[in-house]
């Protein structure tokens, strides 16, 4: 309880968090938060319950018991759509955009479902649902701009390499003002030079757009690299929780990875 | 814009066709392609923009046929009021369906949709005292439109106005909605959709249209039996979405021409309909799975 005992509130909370599959724990009991402002590291080996905690965070799973509390506000249990209106915005292991949508439509879609005005008062008031769109078009431009997508803004999703794909995920979540962006393994299946621009790109949503950030990683070097702080999960536990130099020396943190009579990790 | 222009310039043609090359039989055919035409379009809402398989059309199409009729027998009113009425109910019977439909996914859904259908089938053709049961109910001309060609006129607008409508519903940003659903509704619930919700304005918007359809078949061949609302019905409209090309605005259009048209001018085809409607869906899925507007749309493309 070492980040709990100062005065900022956590952004996101999970209280005793428990999944459980058909018998099966895929999350114990899990105490964990992030703070305003920090970028942190969820890392643990395959089937430790990394997705779990995703799935349960942003309300795609709904957990056996505890709590999750966005704000100070609980959100056991809600919609996902609920959940992402308040804050909580993620990416996908395997990358996911609308394939019938341009980039630009992907983003300008995400900025309406969050803040944009409803279908019907957009229909009723339809000078003021067109400014608001064109303002969209003009958001989702300058997010482009900032990855280095612009030039793609009207492409269809699919048309893009592995990597560019991935920027426009990230675009797409940083236009919506998140209160905490998830990112769900974003190195993976990216090149080493793509991996130095997300490295890039994650420090730069923090520093220049105060984004607070829950990293999920497999790759140690983008955790290293950003992570203000690591929590590891293994078998559903968590086993660690702190800076990221402290606990890669941690035994039990070794042991996991590593493992005794249990196939190692990449 | 220019979608617009097209719809006014193939209303015209098939005005002028129907009217100058044609008979009473002619124009008789280019109503029902009118009605089938908004039955299709509205059918690809759900279907081709949401990805929701429908066999459900057809009971729609009979709810909006059967309110016009019940309404004129037991209050007298026109079909000015029924129109819109005959809308209404269809489009809150889509809604009331989707509720609990949309708990269900895939083909599920598809099944869902067929019970439905025969549940309309049988409280029309059973519940004797209030639908006539197997006899019907009686449906008299639009006062003003009691000729053929005045009525065809009337129905070729209302077409128009409907296909208008459904392209600017398409292109808006609830069609781009409609779609990210169809693409990926794990992926519309994380950006904050309501999926639940959009699904079943898209269920409803599309009901009403269909409950309209019915409203002028009802005027058309001035009465309602059940036997016209059957899932046969609803499987020729899916048929008609299949064949011409799901998602694209053209598609269904071409696709309710083409079936309603062919089997009337080819006339061994007439007895024949169904099977020749099966053919052509079992054809399309194998050979050509985006229907021919996803055809052209390819080859114009290389």
């Amino acid at each position: 309880m070492t980040g709990e005992q100062k005065n900022i509130a956590p952004i996101i909370r999970a209280e005793a968090l428990t999944k459980n599959f058909q018998g099966m724990v895929a999350l114990n009991a899990f105490d964990f938060s992030v703070n305003e402002g920090e970028i942190v590291g969820l890392i643990g080996p395959n089937g430790s319950g990394k997705s779990t905690v995703v799935n349960l965070l942003t309300g795609v799973l709904a957990p056996t018991s505890g709590r999750v509390l966005i704000d100070g506000k609980d959100f056991t249990g809600a919609a996902p759509h609920v959940v992402a209106r308040h804050g909580v915005v993620r990416t996908f292991q395997m990358i996911r955009l609308f394939p019938s949508l341009t980039v630009e439509r992907n983003i300008v879609l995400a900025l309406q479902e969050q803040s944009g005005p409803g279908y019907m008062s957009s229909f009723l008031n339809r000078r003021n649902a067109m400014a608001w769109h064109e303002k969209a078009a003009c958001k989702a431009r300058d997010m482009l701009a900032l990855f280095e997508m612009e030039k793609h803004a009207h492409k269809l999703a699919t048309d893009l390499s592995i990597g560019q794909q991935r920027m426009v995920e990230l675009a797409r979540g940083l236009a919506t003002n998140p209160r905490i962006f998830i990112l769900d393994e974003p190195a993976a299946g990216l090149s080493p030079i793509n991996v130095d621009r997300l490295i890039e790109m994650i420090r730069r949503m923090r520093d220049e757009f105060g984004v607070t950030i829950l990293l999920v990683e497999h790759v140690m070097r983008v955790v290293q690299a950003v992570c203000d702080r690591v929590v590891v999960l293994d078998y559903g536990q968590k086993v660690a929780d702190g800076k990221p130099d402290v606990v890669v020396q941690d035994p039990k943190v070794i042991e996991a990875y590593i493992g005794l009579g249990r196939s190692s990790h990449a | 814009m220019r979608a617009i222009f097209l719809i006014l310039v193939a209303a015209a043609t098939l005005a002028i066709v129907s009217t100058v090359f044609g008979g009473g039989y002619a124009i008789n055919i280019a109503i029902v392609v009118c009605i089938y035409v908004i039955l299709a379009s509205s059918l690809d809402i759900v279907m081709g923009w949401t990805g929701l398989f429908s066999f459900a059309h057809a009971a729609f199409l009979g709810i909006g046929a059967y309110t016009a009729a019940i309404l004129g027998r037991d209050f007298g009113t026109t079909f000015w009021l029924n129109l819109p009425l005959g809308m209404i109910v269809a489009g809150l019977f889509g809604f009331l369906l989707g509720l609990p439909l949309l708990r269900a996914q895939g083909h599920f859904l598809a099944i869902m949709t067929i019970a439905f259908q025969t549940i309309v089938y049988l409280v029309l053709s059973q519940w004797t005292d209030f639908t006539g049961g197997q006899y019907g109910i009686e449906v008299e001309p639009v006062a003003g439109f009691t000729t053929l060609s005045s009525y065809f006129y009337l129905v070729l607008v209302i077409a128009v106005i409907c296909l208008i409508a459904i392209r600017f519903l398409t292109q808006s940003r609830l069609g781009d909605a409609l779609q990210a659903i169809r693409d990926d509704e794990t992926l519309a619930r994380t950006i904050g959709m309501n999926t639940k919700a959009v699904k079943l304005v898209a269920l409803a918007i599309s009901s009403a249209f269909a409950g309209g359809a019915g409203v002028l078949l009802a005027y058309h061949i001035r009465g309602v039996t059940p036997d016209d609302y059957t899932v046969l019905a609803s499987a020729s409209i899916v048929a008609m979405v299949v064949l011409g090309g799901r998602g694209r605005f053209w598609g269904p259009v071409l696709g309710a021409v083409l079936l309603t048209a062919l089997p009337e001018m080819l006339s061994i085809l007439t007895d024949y309909k169904h099977i020749f409607y099966g053919g052509v869906l079992i054809l399309v899925t194998m050979f050509a799975p985006q229907g021919l507007a996803g055809k052209f749309s390819r080859w114009r493309a290389r």
